[in-house]
């Protein structure tokens, strides 16, 4: 009798020690699936939304399918005063990263309001610059001479975000698309949506329900 | 002597094993909940910027209302001008209430 009921209990113990383990990894697996989606719905919602904060669509930034192609600001040089017209220019940098001439174009900003663009050949370094506050002095060799009377340059990186292979992805120059979020997007549900007048997206986790579609508002097309 | 659990201790044990189990559901549950909770919230975050940005485009403002997969994001013009934005779940539980820098006057 005893043998019985112990091995009918110890039986008892084993199913429900296996169930519980069952459950629990599961309900695991289920929580740390939605704070990796919630993290990663963060990011895509705050990343692309920063870098279209003060550019101008059209000519900063545009949708093409899965992708989201853009100028990227990523810091402004005071240009120190030169004589004469030159392709070297002397200045003080503050931006987010150091410039990589492989990667990234300058806005050259006149002091009468005049804009124009060149490519970033070099960069060198100097002593002293002609900048206030913490900024790096710089020597930055363009591919063509700066106009005369240039006052700022303006640091701006070719990349393009993609929505693609189940997860947000950032392609920086002519590198390949690099994941930003774990591969967690159900395609193509999870999407750029434009209309004529913004662009918004649209985030599904995969194998999630409708109310875990969340959705955003993205940039204007218009000017403001 | 013979070796071996009394029919009391494995119940002990049972009830031991018993409160770990539930303990640990519940820890999951809690766990689920508050992920339930963050992830309205910042559903809610999402459409609400995207409400602040029209509502600053906009010349007149008035009141009015987003339904997003969590809730509603609802926008009211105070008696003194100001715009205040308000994110409410379907079950009524409000998550947040801001007050912006856009005036309606």
């Amino acid at each position: 009798m005893e043998t019985v009921v112990a091995v009918s209990l110890g039986t008892l113990v084993l199913q429900l020690g296996l169930v519980s383990v069952q459950r629990t990894r599961l309900a695991h697996t289920r929580i740390v699936e939605r704070i990796d989606a919630l993290g990663s719905f963060r990011l895509g919602r705050f990343v692309p939304r920063r870098e279209l904060r003060y550019a101008l669509a059209g000519r900063d930034w545009w949708v093409d399918a899965d992708s989201l192609a853009l100028r990227a600001f990523r810091g402004t040089g005071v240009v120190c005063p030169t004589d004469g017209v030159s392709s070297d220019l002397v200045v003080s940098f503050r931006g987010d990263r150091q410039p990589d001439p492989e990667k990234d174009s300058v806005l050259l900003i006149g002091a009468n309001g005049s804009a124009s663009v060149a490519a970033l050949s070099a960069v060198g370094t100097v002593t002293e610059a002609c900048g206030i506050g913490p900024a790096t002095p710089a020597l930055w060799r363009l591919d063509r001479p700066a106009p005369s009377q240039v006052v700022v340059a303006r640091l701006f990186e070719r990349g393009a975000y993609h929505l693609s292979g189940s997860a947000l992805r950032y392609r920086r120059g002519a590198s390949g698309r690099q994941p930003l979020t774990p591969e967690i997007w159900s395609m193509p549900a999870t999407r750029w949506i434009e209309s004529v007048e913004r662009v918004a997206f649209a985030y599904v986790p995969s194998g999630a329900g409708p109310r875990r579609r969340w959705t955003g508002f993205l940039a204007w097309k218009s000017g403001r | 002597m013979r070796w071996g659990f009394t029919l009391i201790e494995v119940v002990v044990a049972l009830v031991v094993l018993e409160i770990t189990a539930v303990g640990v559901a519940a820890m999951l549950r809690l766990a689920s909940v508050t992920l339930e909770r963050a992830e309205q919230l910042e559903s809610a975050v999402a459409n609400a910027e995207g409400v602040l940005d029209s509502l600053k485009r906009a010349t007149v403002i008035e009141d009015g209302t987003l339904r997003f997969g969590a809730g509603d994001v609802v926008w009211t013009v105070s008696d003194d001008g100001d715009v205040v934005i308000r994110a409410v779940t379907y079950e009524g539980v409000t998550l947040f209430v801001v007050r912006t820098l856009l005036s309606a006057r």
